[in-house]
């Protein structure tokens, strides 16, 4: 009997095998939402990212001049743009005394460098050199200088991993400007958003801004996140749906900020 | 032993080179899988239970360098090309060699066919989308660099 089990087993060995191991393979891959197999995923990036890091310094390094040109005009025009709304701002103040709001919180900026973005530009996560240790907390959004990059979603002493826009089960509330027509945005593939069920009532056109509504306990209020490029009828007749492209760069993203909020 | 030592060497070094130097790989966001290609030498060159294995085991790393929000797909789909492979190249005598070199070139399409479908599944209406700007872009990249490699090492038994 014994021997007979054995016999089979070896002769389906490499059938039993496969079997197995996709078995295997199969469960864990259920299990991607289990706690044990997000700490797992931050133990891998923080092991790993001293051994990528050189590469991603000396790559810094080569493209430093030109990266240098491009910041320069940039702050020469958010100079500008920070002046106007430092104006805004303490108009803005002034009313809120005046009806005695209570103030928003400011936003603290964490800088950090992107050490891997695996093996394809659209794997929806990237691991980035801060962590814990620098303040960084689970479901900070991440941005860039052209805005939303994504949030933060595991988090260990001195890396962290930010899942980014670009992915399936990407999802952000925002609001289409000026009309402020609200939705839930998702990734529709490669650098375009989709955001479905928009009531036909609201005034939508191309080239409006795409920004972070504010509802959400995660992103602060307008945060830059797309341009509308493309409005089409729902088959429902009252809703429309807003596709556009994202301003981030997702093939070029290597600095990157997380945002502190003050209040929770 | 050595033919083992001789692959995990291989598998070390292509390791190192993608997750070190992917940018240099990289056209537009388009990679090749280096890893699909070492398993079919693989599945070719030892025995189809280590073929199997070796799948299961190039799936893991692959999960843990570059794919950490998926884990799992990886050593699934490498796993099933693996025991198929395995299964060609234990009648590759009776195959025209042609036809066996289409024949992976079709295996790569689906690799990479079946790791996108996986992956963008939630994304509304792309599958056509991901087709032709992932999937074909993916199989044509790894499809040279497997020609090329078989060209210099020829994939096929030279005593056919």
């Amino acid at each position: 009997m014994i021997k007979k089990l054995y016999d089979f087993v070896y002769d389906k060995q490499t059938q039993l095998s496969a079997l197995i191991l996709m078995l295997v393979s199969f469960v864990i891959f259920l299990q991607n939402e289990h706690p044990a197999v997000h700490q797992l995923q931050g133990i891998i990036a923080e092991t790993l990212s001293p051994i990528k890091q050189p590469v991603v310094i000396f790559n810094e390094m080569q493209n430093a001049r030109a990266k240098n040109t491009i910041l320069s005009e940039r702050i020469i025009q958010l100079s500008v743009e920070a002046a106007r709304f430092n104006t805004l701002q303490e108009e803005n103040d002034r009313f809120k005394e005046l009806i005695k709001f209570q103030n928003s919180s400011r936003l603290n900026l964490l800088p950090a460098l992107v050490i891997s973005k695996g093996i394809s530009q659209e794997v929806n996560a990237i691991t980035i050199n801060i962590g814990e240790d620098q303040g960084v907390a689970i479901n900070s959004p991440v941005i860039n200088i052209d805005g939303i990059v994504g949030k933060i979603f595991s988090v260990n002493k001195t890396t962290a991993l930010a899942q980014i826009v670009t992915g399936p089960q990407f999802r952000i509330s925002v609001k289409i400007k000026p009309d402020e027509a609200t939705g839930i945005l998702q990734w529709l593939g490669g650098n375009q958003f989709l955001i479905p069920d928009i009531p036909n009532t609201m005034n939508i056109s191309k080239n409006n801004l795409v920004v972070t509504s504010g509802f959400s306990d995660m992103y602060p209020p307008d945060i830059p996140v797309g341009i509308v490029t493309d409005i089409e009828q729902a088959t429902d007749g009252f809703t429309i749906r807003v596709m556009g492209d994202l301003l981030v760069n997702f093939n070029k993203i290597n600095e990157l900020f997380v945002l502190q909020l003050d209040n929770p | 032993m050595t033919k083992f030592l001789k692959y995990f060497s291989i598998f070390i070094l292509l390791t190192v080179l993608q997750y070190l130097f992917i940018e240099f790989f990289d056209i537009r966001g388009i990679h090749p899988d280096l890893f699909f290609i070492l398993l079919i030498y693989i599945a070719f060159r030892l025995p189809p239970v280590h073929a199997v294995w070796a799948g299961f085991s190039v799936g893991v790393v692959q999960d843990i360098l570059f794919n950490l929000v998926l884990i799992g797909l990886a050593p699934f789909i490498k796993t099933f090309f693996a025991y198929i492979l395995g299964r060609i190249a234990a009648r590759q005598r009776m195959i025209n060699p042609i036809l066996l070199i289409t024949g992976m070139i079709v295996m790569i399409l689906f690799n990479h066919q079946l790791f996108n479908w996986f992956y963008y599944v939630q994304v509304p209406g792309t599958d056509y989308s991901v087709f032709l700007g992932k999937t074909l872009p993916e199989t044509a990249y790894t499809t040279v660099i497997f020609l090329m490699f078989n060209y210099f090492f020829p994939l096929l038994d030279s005593e056919r």
